[in-house]
């Protein structure tokens, strides 16, 4: 087999005196540059890029936040045998040696395995695209071959549009919908740009982390992650038992639902004679984070209380990796949807609050997950 | 046994004297049932469900109290009876009689405690309530409804 040349859209060099010399020209290629402090300047690599299967190389998705890399592509070390595995790292970034030039010239991550290991170098020249060079070596697997792959890689936009014209759309990603337009919530509130979902900057990925770390600092376990099409996503929370203003119970009556049996604590015998005398309303709400850019113009009826209980079962508890690298789009945002229930005695079923008594920035600040100054922004 | 305790096994007591205990008992506990279930209804306790909730107080009680109660309306207007009724056996009665009626009682006071409705612990107590309600009026019916023995 023969090594290509860099203008190939693909190489693959596994003769010895070849593979010397794709190792010694990738050091080389690493040596010319100076690695450099790039915090704030590697945003010409941010985002999802796809590059294609062809006759010398796999098709991958390389994700690039900041200076964290991630590569989806078929499972070392043998491709054949899995597909869909996903490696990351940290880059280190290089710039170029002329010294009035400050920008990154690339980015190089390095991640192993048992008895692999794979080095591959970003490289951003001018126009949407950029370039991967990604060396494999390994060292236990007995008469396997290094490999060098040269494969340019696209925005995952553009390559969707492309892909659309010459193949028919891809499969919706296996994951439970959450359906759009959302049923009529309680409250809603379009959370700050700046919280947690950057219009045409960030990739899903990125803003359900910054969920989830919200989310964590409540309860771990509490939500459920649905696919929103095939660009989109909302985390939905579990039922909650709240006051009438909106505070959660506290303990383990926050978790419990309408139809869990509960048995309440009383402060003295005028706390028993109330709940003996009068009827006792139960308020619930369920939280729905959804990030999308479509058009959100609730419709029908509303939710069920039993509908909504459901919700936190009948989702994932992670974002898979198909809908982590895409990004999010310019009328991308993230949308609180409050949906409130009353059941007005106990002997009556939870139905859906319409008219809301508590906003929706104060049922978000109140479960916990941001303050009012966070909000407000 | 010793001689000192069969007159007690064979001591008996005035059929009138019985009936009217018996009575006073599940008056006075029927009418601490409803006045507590008035006041839970007038609470709004039980919402859309108030007319389920009577519907499960109403069987446990008024056909035991329309007997004792039929049985005074009937003897109203006749002489006194004489009659006697075993002591042991009026005093089985009049504890189970007690014994029912705070089970009864016990479904809505014990309900704020269990976190479960109302309805569903009232739809569960009827699994112990029918059966203790039946043993309760076999007991009663000697006294409301046979007129219990003639023996003086």
């Amino acid at each position: 087999m023969s090594c290509r040349s860099r203008s190939a859209k693909s190489s693959s060099c596994d003769s010895p005196p070849m593979k010397s010399l794709t190792r010694g020209l990738m050091t080389a290629m690493v040596a010319l540059m100076l690695p450099i402090r790039a915090a704030g300047q590697v945003s010409t690599f941010r985002g999802s890029w796809i590059g294609r299967a062809s006759d010398s190389t796999i098709s991958r998705r390389v994700f690039v936040d900041g200076l964290h890399i991630r590569v989806s592509q078929a499972c070392l070390p043998d491709p054949s045998v899995a597909k869909g595995c996903e490696y990351e790292g940290a880059a280190a970034a290089y710039g170029s040696l002329l010294p009035e030039d400050s920008a990154v010239s690339a980015l190089v991550v390095r991640y192993s395995g048992p008895g692999w290991n794979q080095l591959v170098v970003l490289h951003r020249p001018e126009g949407d695209a950029i370039e991967a060079f990604i060396y494999t070596s390994f060292s236990g697997a007995k008469g396997k071959r290094s490999t060098y792959e040269h494969q340019v890689l696209s925005r995952r936009r553009e390559h969707a549009a492309r892909k659309e014209l010459l193949s028919p759309p891809p499969p919706v990603p296996p994951m439970p919908q959450f359906p759009w337009p959302p049923p009529r919530p309680t409250a809603t509130l379009r959370l700050p740009d700046s919280l947690v979902a950057v219009p045409g900057h960030d990739a899903l990925g990125a803003v359900f982390d910054r969920l989830r770390d919200a989310l964590r600092r409540v309860d771990v376990g509490w939500w459920s992650v649905y696919a929103i099409g095939d660009d989109g996503f909302a985390v939905v929370t579990k039922m909650e038992t709240i006051d009438a203003d909106g505070r959660p119970k506290p303990g383990t009556e926050r978790w419990s639902g309408p139809n869990d049996q509960v048995p309440s604590h009383f402060s003295g015998i005028g706390d028993y004679l109330k709940a003996l005398f009068s009827a006792r309303p139960g308020f619930y709400r369920i939280i729905v984070l959804a990030v999308t850019d479509r058009p959100s113009s609730p419709t029908g009826d509303g939710l069920s209380a039993a509908r909504a209980e459901a919700f936190v079962t009948g989702g994932s508890d992670q974002l898979p990796g198909s809908l982590r690298g895409i990004p999010l789009g310019t009328d991308g945002r993230c949308l609180a949807l409050i949906y409130e229930f009353e059941r007005p005695t106990e002997g009556d079923s939870a139905r859906l609050v319409t008219t809301a008594a508590v906003g929706a920035l104060q049922h978000l600040t109140l479960a916990g997950l941001w303050t009012e100054r966070q909000l407000r922004k | 046994m010793d001689g000192t305790a069969a007159p007690e096994v064979t001591r008996r007591l005035p059929l009138v004297w019985c009936q009217r205990r018996l009575a006073l008992v599940w008056l006075a506990g029927a009418a601490v049932l409803v006045l507590l279930m008035i006041a839970q209804s007038m609470g709004n306790k039980f919402g859309a469900a108030t007319s389920q909730a009577w519907d499960w107080l109403l069987p446990t009680i008024l056909p035991t109290l329309s007997l004792i109660v039929g049985a005074f309306a009937a003897t109203a207007r006749q002489p006194l009876q004489q009659a006697t009724v075993d002591a042991f056996s009026y005093r089985l009665s009049f504890w189970l009689s007690v014994f029912y009626l705070l089970l009864v009682a016990a479904v809505p006071l014990a309900q704020p405690l269990t976190g479960r409705s109302p309805l569903e612990l009232m739809q569960l107590s009827k699994l112990w309530l029918g059966a203790i309600q039946g043993i309760v009026g076999i007991s009663l019916g000697v006294y409301f409804v046979s007129g219990g023995r003639t023996e003086t």
